[in-house]
């Protein structure tokens, strides 16, 4: 009688300090609970400012230019990228800030699958940006065949279809659910009855979402810049100027590309195949992965974009004409400069 | 206008680049860090609770002097209380989820467990 009380006292004891340590982590606010969505906060707002600029400049474009295969897929780009921030941002941010999940079983599902399908098809298109280039640059007498707009058209429908396919398991398979330490609480979490599916769906997101993606990207720019490099000496030195920029563009693509979505990888197959840790240093990991993979969404604007001068010369236009529209005789300098412009865009081309 | 343009990328850059590096340093600072919902987000249930019987060893270690206070605590609000069936429901169960938890930490139980689930 007397060991069998002593048992329940310890197991007492136990359950005790775990209902304690529960209430400690509802009750005090941690510095995490009030960092991390500022942090979010200020990359969400880059994000949706840098892409919905975007995505206004193209759409008020009315030359030739707004069809061509290059703007449709930046405008591609933004609309992803502004999904990802959208769907993205402000739920992770609660999962590092509240106790539990508190949107809902449908929110939970639809939330982190479009999570996946904005990530697949913001990294989708970057690749087929980068072959646009690829065909443009070293294919160029093949080029007015292949680059057009029914064929731009139809690459992003095949990256969004492919992107909602990929993402099917995630909808499957991320439920609302409870634990035994919280009983109270409901929690959004990936659950699979088998390891070895979750280990296939995992190492083909990292394959067709980071490894092939940085593959055909590097290459495709390579060659550009290799066909560029042949050309150096026929080219004046205007030319030379263009090809410099043309370079460092392609370094910060995939720069950018590389660093922003590596710790994400690391981290999933680290849970994956490894034992992932629970400690300071890990959550700081943890975090900086997330800071990375927004902070992507925030530099694709920039580097494809606002780095370009023909890019710059369309904003400019466009935010020129809504102050100097009503003077008839404003017009017709506008004509001019479209012509110019017109001609700078081919003298690219070539 | 040009150069309007020019600095407003750059600035964006800039704010992009300090915003992370703000994230970084303040997150290297962290103290409180994992909760359950956080953790079990990136693990999964069953990783989190071997990992929990892990951190629930370092919380007893560390609160070696808090059980005692607490046990009188415990003991008087359990005598007050009319819900003693309810706690006491609810221990048995855990026992019985705590017994799950400690076969999950074993690694041979883990894998033949898995086996005899599909």
């Amino acid at each position: 009688m007397l060991v069998i009380m002593g048992l329940s006292r310890n197991e007492t004891v136990i359950w005790t300090e775990e209902h304690m340590d529960t209430n400690q982590t509802t009750d005090t606010f941690g510095p995490e609970v009030v960092i991390v969505p500022v942090i979010f906060g200020c990359i969400f707002f880059l994000g949706i400012i840098g892409n919905t600029l975007v995505m206004v400049v193209i759409g008020k474009i009315k030359s030739r230019r707004s069809r061509s295969t290059t703007n449709i897929f930046i405008l591609n780009l933004s609309i992803a990228d502004l999904s990802f921030l959208l769907f993205c941002v402000p739920f992770q941010a609660t999962i590092y800030s509240l106790p539990e999940w508190i949107f809902g079983a449908f929110l939970c599902k639809f939330v982190h699958y479009f999570v996946m399908v904005s990530m697949l098809v913001s990294i989708f298109t970057l690749v087929a940006m980068s072959v646009d280039r690829y065909i443009a640059v070293v294919l160029s007498k093949k080029s007015p065949c292949i680059r057009n707009r029914r064929n731009a058209l139809i690459g992003v429908c095949v990256i969004w279809m492919l992107s909602f396919i990929f993402a099917v398991p995630v909808a499957q398979h991320q439920i609302l659910t409870d634990h035994p330490k919280a009983p109270n609480s409901t929690f959004c979490w990936e659950i699979w009855t088998e390891r070895v599916a979750k280990h296939t769906y995992k190492v083909t997101i990292l394959v067709i979402g980071y490894l092939l993606p940085l593959l055909l990207i590097t290459c495709c720019y390579a060659k550009v810049l290799y066909h560029l490099h042949k050309k150096i000496k026929n080219m004046s030195k205007k030319s030379e100027r263009s090809k410099r920029k043309t370079a460092q563009t392609v370094l910060l693509v995939v720069a950018a590309f590389l660093i922003c979505w590596m710790p994400h990888h690391i981290i999933a197959m680290w849970v994956e195949f490894g034992q992932f840790p629970l400690n300071d240093a890990s959550f700081a990991f943890r975090i900086i992965s997330h800071c990375l993979a927004y902070g992507n969404s925030c530099v694709n604007p920039i580097l494809y974009a606002f780095l370009s001068e023909n890019f710059r010369k369309a904003c400019k236009q466009v935010f020129t004409c809504r102050f100097f529209y009503s003077p008839p005789p404003v017009e017709k300098v506008v004509r001019i400069r479209m012509e110019n412009f017109s001609m700078t865009h081919s003298t690219t081309n070539i | 206008m040009h150069r309007c343009v020019g600095g407003v990328c750059v600035s964006l850059i800039v704010c992009a680049f300090l915003t992370e590096t703000l994230g970084m340093v303040i997150a290297a600072k962290e103290k409180r860090g994992w909760t359950l919902n956080s953790a079990g987000y990136l693990l999964g249930p069953h990783a989190i609770d071997s990992h929990r019987s892990l951190s629930d060893k370092h919380g007893l270690a560390g609160k070696r002097e808090m059980p005692l206070d607490e046990d009188f605590k415990t003991g008087a609000l359990r005598i007050a209380d009319e819900d003693v069936v309810h706690t006491i429901i609810d221990f048995l169960s855990y026992l019985k989820l705590k017994e799950i938890g400690a076969l999950d930490s074993l690694p041979s139980s883990l894998t033949s467990e898995e086996i005899s689930q599909p």
